[in-house]
């Protein structure tokens, strides 16, 4: 169990082998407090602000999904609720809606294109998804609001 | 076992380097630990954001605003199940909060009604912020959104909502 140290030279060994790691110790510590400073101004708050639709679904933005479920009323005429909607509108709708927020609209990977869905119609009861890009990065899925 | 010569003090000296490699090790963690979590979350903004879509959730259903919010008869604390008590002694003199409601024509954009509850000057705060395109740590922190919908007679209107939280004191 124990070593038996004999001579000086041993001593000057051991006391090498635990200075080195001393520095390394003390090194690693300091990083491991850096890193501590740097991560902690990182905290940052996300949250899932939205309405709950069908099947527990969550939109980021409740402003939009409320928007939108206000044009669909409006597209609809509120009464003719088979009415073939042209989400083509959406696009000015939007932007005359967002324009003082700084939100901009543009269509994003609907059907495969890039444009606004032409043949697109909504039944009362039903609902669907459009995606779009807002800000030109994040992509949001619209739903319509659950009738309530 | 055979007799062994040991050197005693180089031993001693061992055991008192030891305890003072466990004190940086443990002294490193604890002030990792406490630099990381004494840092205060500033969660006014996020606050403000929710206030703001609780108010349009509650205001308008399934695309159509109530009626009763247009014509100025709604207690939208009530209504919304707001609570504006903090509970707090720190802010037991002052209110807190503060929500801007603009009931504007969408067509017109000609301006129908405007709601105000709680600290009204904390408006100009806002602006003062929104102006210097700054966030002023020290000043309430502001939340702007603006919402689309019909009533049951199809008027189209454009709703914005402007609310701010304070309480400076917790969160900065």
């Amino acid at each position: 169990m124990y070593k038996i140290l004999k001579g000086k030279k041993g001593v000057i060994g051991e006391t090498l082998t635990w200075t080195v790691a001393t520095v390394i110790i003390v090194v690693l510590c300091v990083l491991f407090i850096l890193a501590a400073i740097l991560i902690r101004g990182t905290k940052k708050f996300d949250f899932d602000i939205g309405i709950n639709f069908h099947e527990g679904l969550v939109d980021k933005d409740i402003s939009i999904a409320k928007s939108f479920s206000g044009f669909l009323m409006t597209e609809n005429n509120y009464q003719d609720l088979e009415t073939d909607i042209d989400l083509c509108l959406y696009e000015d709708f939007f932007n005359k809606v967002y324009k003082e927020d700084g939100k901009t609209f543009s269509w994003q990977l609907i059907k495969g294109g890039d444009s606004c869905p032409k043949d697109f119609s909504y039944k009362q009861g039903t609902f669907f998804d459009v995606s779009y890009k807002l800000n030109n990065k994040e992509i949001i899925t619209l739903k319509r609001e659950k009738d309530t | 076992m055979g007799l062994m010569k040991i050197n005693k003090r180089g031993y001693q000296l061992l055991s008192a380097y030891w305890f003072v490699i466990l004190a940086i090790i443990a002294g490193a963690i604890i002030s990792g630990a406490l630099l990381f979590y004494s840092n205060v979350a500033d969660v006014r903004g996020s606050e403000a954001d929710i206030l703001s879509g609780k108010i349009i959730d509650c205001v308008i259903k399934g695309g159509i605003v109530n009626q009763e919010f247009v014509d100025g008869n709604f207690d939208i604390l009530q209504e919304c199940k707001i609570n504006f008590e903090e509970g707090l002694p720190e802010f037991a003199d002052e209110e807190q909060y503060y929500i801007q409601l603009k009931i504007l024509n969408f067509d017109t954009g000609v301006e129908i009604r405007k709601q105000e509850i709680g600290r009204i000057d904390f408006e100009q705060k806002c602006l003062d912020q929104e102006l210097k395109g700054k966030i002023e740590k020290t000043f309430p922190q502001c939340k702007r959104k603006s919402v689309y919908s019909i009533d049951s007679q199809g008027s189209k209107y454009l709703i914005k909502v402007l609310t701010a939280v304070r309480k400076t004191e917790k969160n900065v």
